[in-house]
């Protein structure tokens, strides 16, 4: 049956569906986890530092004269930083993650004719596969807490409790020993299987979910700890050189990066390297801040939009995991239609 | 149609909130923001609960926006966006972010209202359960704080009398839970009294004018009758200076849109979001909202905010009844 | 064509030509004559072949009231011009507030801009060259050219700098708003979908205004005066909590000329409300009263001096008097509702530690949610007489203030003052109203 060919609708934009509150700080002791609603915000204070020349010297600038001079020219800056009190030993990160159903489903879309034909290719995709794969990965993210970023770190133990929220209750728990998973793949157990069967549940709006996440790290007391840090562009009004992110003084972690770590499922980009490079985060071009480098570049026409296109306008079928790659992208939202 | 009852969701914890809101103002989220959430919710819960949504009303407990403090002027706090194609730093596209915690009120009617005291509160759980799917004002609603009293998170759902004396009496026995809070109100009244009053020494003066002398502080010295120098301490010639304010928390506030184009049929308007609805392109504008302790509130209807549109002269703005109970007038 | 007419035609002439002269020379300036360049432009500034390119180039930019850029830098469609005058005077404040003399913006190719300067010339009656292409003005037409139909199209190419471009187009980074206009938000049929542009010209308005309190002569001088603490005849103005947003990032003529001109800064002012910090809520313990604590929050202390002020300066007894003192009052009644509120956050239970020395009654008023667990408390709330003593030590306590006033106590005028206060019908009033509201608390509470 001949079909008039689908065109990408110009207004086109999807909900997240991973949808994770900004995490909080606190600080404890290890064998104090029971107890965990006593633990004491960690706040945010500033710090005058008195930096030291190290950055190379032109070589107008090599005159051993001038180099003393500016060393005695501190470069005087006010930072903020975030530290565990000298009597506590573990660091307690806490946040929430709400799943949403719908993956999918656009919240705008101005052609109905795209819409309907995006939904079956959703639903093909859902009624094969479901959200097994990708949930496994997101419930992989939360146990191995990956979301703790440069916390996780040299810690020496760190646990990860996820519990199911309903009506306020903690209905169902479990407790992840994060340093025993790895961060470069993958795994299972059952522990993490139920997990996975609630987070696809959740996505396909079987019910809907709220996960409780509570990260124990044990680093030793006083030692630093590392909330998000906040971009302002006229640094001039803060004059601080470095600002630390907080909700009335308990120091935090942006729900961005929360969302972030727990996106970084991504291992089907193209890599011509033939190391095993570890996941990335779910991105329309693959794009790595860290690197400043994007691994789904257009012309390779592994991108988001090259795949979806096809996917949608053009029947082509991706391969498997370039499916899972292009609902992923779904799930974290953003506006992707296509102007002429 | 008239609210017969109303809808409490208590204590929304509200993250990363949108807080610029408008061309010209920051802060709290534009109440267009919540009449716009009221219409995404009934078309949610309507069929569940058979409520039929008119009017919102907004209590503001807890407000913290992500900007810096030192200086003159504040500047928002942005994140990092994920780099382009290219691996370079997107633009960046500045965005207001602010927390809240909030209770919101709604106006409803409807079969809905009919139902038992138990369906009632079913009714009413089963909204704030939606309700913490949808965002509110770009922001997401996140559950209570553990250790929250039970008190503070139950949403309910009151049914009010025709009758308006026991109707103002069941409204006002609810206020006391929204405290400590600050409800929003609407005084455009005030602005045009401003408008009035400084036409009278400057004729030239316009509404921008009105507008902004409602929105500022005015330093100056303290007039000499006024001087407070206590004997006890020596005199001094130094002047004292004080800043004065238009009484009341008053603050500049987007009420809705007015036109700049005729009404576009549906499709006439290349990338509109929705080709079947008729399409205008329009300006926000601007009114005075007040903040107000709660228990001033005399009735529903000075709470609560609705949206109305007249399309001959293309106005689509959002209204609120409050006018300022007189001195003779208490509850 | 009329004398006068042919006059003002050659004035116009005059003043175009001298406008192409002033680039030519600009350009000229740094190169010397027998340049091969220097002839070239010297041709290409001849009148009718600048005006000939600029009738072309004037397509590339539009001049406009409303932007789109500003909403998203990344969207494209519809920028509009629309007249001030032309707008629905609704009485709430948009574009329609604009003077006449308000300032246009400008999107397009910024290459192009000179086109707009020479279009904005004004000559002595003050109509620009737009406005009187805009109103296909005869001396214009016949100062642009002396064939009549190359007159005319330069004249509409130059009145089609505010026309709108292409068709009406909108995108998917713009704002658009579904807007409920039937009555029945289940009906998709029912709403219009609104997409709102940057008022640009309102903003532009409004971020000079604000610039001269904030950076003008006499707002400086002002503020000299108060750092001195000097005698100054109006004092200056302060936007509280002023943010500045930055449109376009570092290159603010991507958005629009007159965001340009305001080097990307766009002015916000703020609504923010009442916020109290969470963090500085302790129990108050180790006092036997609350209202100390009470008296050294900002608002009570600013409002207890503006009453004492009032009640010092002997106000004439008119309508105006009495609401400012209803407005204090109120707001003080305000306040101790807000504050009785803000302890109910405590955790219940917070007095019965023995560090607590409050009297039973501001207990029973601030820990309430203790007589949930607490039989012998929740006995004594019931009774319910703490309500009028919270209000006596209410008015005591305001009393007790506006005494410590400057006027010695032996003061005759103090008597009657302090009696004033006592008397005014508000202020029994705003107490008959506490104690409602504690009547209302206290009866909820025994039924929950």
């Amino acid at each position: 049956m001949a079909t008039t060919p689908v065109k990408t609708a110009s207004v086109l934009a999807f909900e997240r569906k991973l949808d994770p509150s900004d995490a909080l700080l606190f600080a404890g002791n290890w064998d104090q986890r029971d107890n965990s609603a006593d633990w004491q915000g960690i706040p945010i204070r500033e710090k005058s530092i008195r930096g030291t020349i190290s950055n190379r010297l032109k070589t107008k600038d090599q005159d051993p004269a001038k180099l003393d001079a500016a060393i005695e020219n501190p470069n005087l800056q006010t930072v903020d930083i975030a530290a565990l009190p000298s009597d506590a030993d573990t660091l307690m990160v806490r946040f929430t993650l709400r799943v949403l159903a719908g993956a999918g489903t656009p919240s705008a879309c101005n052609d109905s004719d795209y819409r309907t034909k995006l939904l079956n290719t959703v639903a093909s995709y859902t009624e094969q596969y479901g959200f097994s794969e990708l949930a496994g990965r997101y419930a992989c993210n939360l146990a191995n807490g990956r979301f703790l970023w440069r916390n996780r770190m040299g810690a020496e133990q760190v646990e990860v409790v996820v519990s199911h929220l309903v009506e306020g209750k903690a209905t169902k728990r479990w407790t992840f020993d994060a340093l025993s998973l790895s961060l470069r793949q993958f795994d299972s157990s059952d522990n993490i299987a139920e997990l996975t069967r609630l987070i696809a549940d959740g996505l396909a709006g079987k019910h809907h979910v709220l996960l409780s996440v509570t990260a124990f790290v044990r680093m030793g007391a006083g030692q630093e700890v590392f909330p998000s840090q906040e971009l302002i562009l006229d640094k001039g009004s803060s004059g601080k050189s470095k600002t630390l992110y907080h909700v009335s003084n308990i120091a935090g972690i942006h729900s961005q990066k929360i969302g972030n770590a727990l996106r970084t499922i991504d291992t089907w980009y193209p890599n011509d390297s033939g190391d095993a490079l570890g996941p990335i985060a779910v991105e329309p071009y693959g794009s790595v801040t860290t690197e400043g480098k994007a691994y789904r570049q257009p012309k390779a026409k592994m991108d988001f939009y090259t795949l979806l296109d096809n996917w949608v306008t053009e029947d082509k079928v991706p391969a498997l995991e370039q499916q899972h790659f292009v609902m992923a992208t779904l799930i974290r939202g953003g506006v992707f239609g296509k102007a002429d | 149609m008239n609210e017969q009852g109303l809808l409490i969701i208590p204590r929304l914890r509200v993250q990363n909130a949108n807080c610029i809101s408008s061309p010209m103002t920051w802060g709290f989220p534009a109440i267009t923001a919540f009449t716009g959430l009221m219409v995404a919710l009934e078309r949610k819960v309507h069929e569940h609960t058979g409520l039929e949504f008119l009017s919102v009303g907004v209590i503001c407990h807890h407000f913290a926006a992500q900007v810096t403090t030192g200086g003159y002027t504040r500047t928002f706090c942005l994140t990092r966006n994920p780099v382009d194609k290219d691996g370079s730093t997107a633009a960046i596209v500045e965005e207001g972010r602010a927390h809240l915690e909030i209770t919101l009120v709604f106006g409803v009617a409807g079969s809905g209202m009919a139902a038992s005291e138990e369906q009632r509160q079913q009714a009413a759980r089963h909204c704030a359960d939606v309700l913490a799917t949808l965002r509110i004002a770009g922001g997401s609603v996140l559950p209570a704080e553990p250790g929250t009293p039970g008190y503070y998170q139950q949403p309910t759902l009151k049914s009010l009398s025709d009758n308006p004396d026991q109707r103002a009496s069941e409204f006002r026995s609810l206020r006391r839970q929204w405290l400590p809070g600050f409800a929003l109100v609407c005084r455009d009244d005030l602005l045009s009294a401003r408008l009035h009053e400084l036409q009278q020494s400057q004729p030239e003066a316009s509404r921008i004018d009105a507008w902004l002398d409602l929105s500022r502080l005015h330093i100056r010295p303290r007039p000499a009758t006024e001087q407070t120098q206590a004997p006890a301490t020596p005199a001094t010639d130094k002047v004292e200076w004080e800043a004065s304010r238009p009484p009341g928390w008053l603050v500049p506030i987007p009420v809705g849109f007015g036109a700049l184009s005729p009404l576009h049929q549906p499709g006439e308007v290349a990338h509109a979001r929705d080709m079947t609805v008729p399409f205008r392109f329009v300006e926000s504008l601007y009114s005075i909202g007040q903040w107000l302790s709660p228990h001033r509130l005399q009735s529903p209807e000075q709470l609560l905010w609705y949206s109305t549109h007249d399309d001959s002269s293309g106005l689509y703005r959002c209204q609120n009844d409050y006018s300022p109970s007189h001195i003779t007038d208490f509850a | 064509m009329p004398a006068s007419n042919k006059d003002e035609s050659d004035k116009l002439r005059a003043l175009i030509a001298a406008f192409i002269k002033e680039r030519l020379d600009a350009k000229l300036d740094k190169l010397s004559a027998d340049d091969p360049k220097y002839q070239a432009l010297t041709a290409q500034y001849q009148y009718s072949s600048w005006l000939e390119d600029a009738a072309r180039r004037v397509g590339q930019i539009q001049s406009v009231t409303h932007t789109l850029k500003a909403i998203h830098p990344d969207a494209r469609g519809t920028n509009l011009y629309v007249s001030p005058s032309d707008l629905t005077g609704h009485s709430v404040l948009g574009s329609h507030d604009l003077p006449v003399s308000f300032s246009a913006d400008v999107v397009g190719n910024a290459a192009a801009l000179d086109v707009y300067k020479l279009l904005k010339l004004a000559g002595d009656d003050g109509r620009t060259l737009l406005d009187r292409a805009l109103a296909q003005d005869t001396a214009l037409k016949a100062a642009l050219s002396d064939d009549p139909e190359q007159a005319q199209q330069w004249l509409d190419a130059f009145a089609g700098l505010v026309a709108s471009r292409g068709g009406s187009a909108s995108h998917q980074r713009a704002k658009q708003v579904y807007w409920l206009t039937g009555n029945d938000p289940l009906n998709d049929e029912h709403y219009h979908l609104l997409a709102p542009l940057y008022a640009s010209s309102l903003s532009h308005q409004v971020f000079q205004q604000i610039n001269s309190h904030r950076f003008g002569e006499e707002a400086k001088a002002a503020r000299e005066a108060r750092r001195k603490g000097e005698q100054h005849a109006t004092g200056y103005y302060d936007y509280p909590a002023l943010a500045v947003q930055k449109l376009g990032g570092t290159k603010p003529q991507n958005i629009s000329q007159l965001n340009s001109e305001r080097g990307g800064n766009n002015y916000l002012l703020a609504s923010l409300p009442p916020s109290w910090d969470r963090n500085l809520l302790t129990p108050p313990l180790r006092t036997d009263s609350v209202f100390p604590r009470f008296t050294r929050r900002p608002e009570v202390r600013l409002t207890v001096r503006q009453l004492r002020v009032l009640l010092l300066g002997d106000p004439p007894k008119n309508v105006q008097t009495r609401e400012t003192r209803f407005s204090l009052t109120s707001r003080l009644v305000d306040e101790l509702l807000q504050f009785g509120a803000e302890c109910w956050q405590l955790p219940p239970g917070w007095s019965a530690q023995p560090e607590c020395r409050l009297v039973e009654a501001e207990t029973l008023w601030l820990d309430p949610y203790r007589a949930k667990d607490d039989e012998a408390f929740a006995a004594r709330w019931r009774q319910g007489d703490w309500q009028q003593e919270i209000c006596q030590r209410f008015a005591s306590w305001l009393n007790r203030l506006l005494r410590i006033a400057e006027l010695p106590v032996a003061d005759p005028e103090h008597k009657q003052w302090s009696k004033e206060v006592k008397l005014t019908d508000d202020w029994r009033e705003w107490l008959k109203h506490l104690e409602q509201e504690l009547d209302q608390l206290q009866k909820e509470l025994s039924y929950e």
